[in-house]
């Protein structure tokens, strides 16, 4: 499968696209990608994007792009991650930095996360959250996640919250 | 599992060039994390080899072509690769081509080539196309040679030296 289209208030998700490549990179060789093992050169973000969308077909889950439903720009993605090191599959996310502090990461996320539910009846999704990005950890709160320290991280600092997707309709 | 974009299944023969599957995984760590994955920027970890199978099922959706997996038909070996890849620093499209070990010699590797060099040009409209080939890869310099690509010029990828071969258009050898 590839991914549905799905939409919120003012998002939509959907499959990603080659033309999704530059705003991705763009955010990848900034900064603002610390938290997410950048900043990362082209041809690194190249390996990760293809290995992300290939995802879709092997799994049934995966990234999905998000665009502002009203202007259709790209402003970042949110989906479901789960490389072959994963304990299990993460919910994550990224908002380039021209949209940030508009809740689209909210938005989106709860989105996937009752996707998640109805599609796979899953009970849980967390978050691998670098115990530094006070960011993230914020935002995964917000949405009702805890801070389980029983569970396993992509490595070993990583703050791991898990969200209850049994509320999920 | 089925594949949402089409990848088609070519056949020649004696092989089956088809769309990639998560059962190809071991062959894959098999070959990525060996020396022989040294032209193709391994080896790899397990996960780097793991990302390689996935990096050429997200290329098929996000470019429309990519790498197929070979099997030999007769009894569903998987022996190799055959494909176009063209991650996004490449200079062009590139028609590239690996087997596993084991599977050399026995003309697998030019049969498949031609097989995927004709389908991209009749269904991909891509070609003539190009091979980057490491200078002291000599079987894969030779495998081109055989199909009638013909050098056209050195460059430098990442430190690494290459020969760029050019394919005859036709899908058949000159």
């Amino acid at each position: 499968m590839i991914a549905p289209t799905l939409h919120t208030q003012n998002l939509t998700l959907r499959m990603p696209c080659l033309a999704d490549f530059e705003p991705r990179a763009e955010f990848a060789s900034s900064n603002r990608s610390i938290w997410e093992g950048g900043p990362l050169d082209r041809h690194s973000t190249w390996r990760i994007f293809a290995s992300e969308v290939g995802q879709w077909p092997l799994l049934g889950y995966g990234p999905f792009s998000v665009d502002d439903t009203a202007t259709g720009a790209y402003v970042g993605e949110v989906g479901i991650y789960h490389p072959s090191d994963y304990p299990e599959p993460e919910l994550g996310w990224f908002v380039i930095p021209t949209a940030e502090g508009r809740g689209i990461a909210a938005e989106a996320a709860l989105r996937v996360m009752l996707w998640a539910r109805q599609t796979f009846g899953w009970d849980r999704l967390v978050n691998y959250i670098d115990p530094m990005n006070a960011r993230s950890i914020a935002l995964a709160m917000r949405l009702g996640g805890v801070v389980d320290e029983t569970l396993s991280g992509q490595d070993d600092t990583d703050v791991v919250i898990r969200h209850d997707l049994r509320g999920l309709a | 599992m089925t594949l949402p974009f089409s990848i088609p299944t070519v056949m020649t023969d004696r092989l089956t060039l088809r769309a990639p599957r998560e059962s190809d995984l071991d062959a894959m760590i098999d070959f990525g994390t060996s020396p022989r994955s040294h032209y193709v920027g391994g080896p790899f970890n397990r996960l780097g080899a793991w990302r390689l199978l996935m990096i050429t099922i997200g290329q098929w959706a996000l470019r429309g072509y990519g790498y197929w997996s070979v099997d030999r038909t007769e009894d569903s070996v998987f022996l190799g690769r055959v494909g176009v890849i063209f991650p996004i620093d490449s200079p062009e499209p590139e028609l590239a081509w690996g087997l596993f070990d084991g599977f050399e010699g026995h003309g697998y590797g030019t049969e498949a080539v031609i097989a995927a060099r004709k389908y991209a040009d009749t269904h991909f409209g891509l070609g003539p196309l190009a091979s980057f080939i490491d200078p002291s890869n000599t079987r894969s310099l030779a495998l081109a040679t055989r199909v009638g690509a013909r050098f056209e010029r050195a460059f430098d990828e990442d430190g690494e030296p290459h020969h760029l071969y050019r394919h005859p258009k036709s899908g058949a050898p000159a």
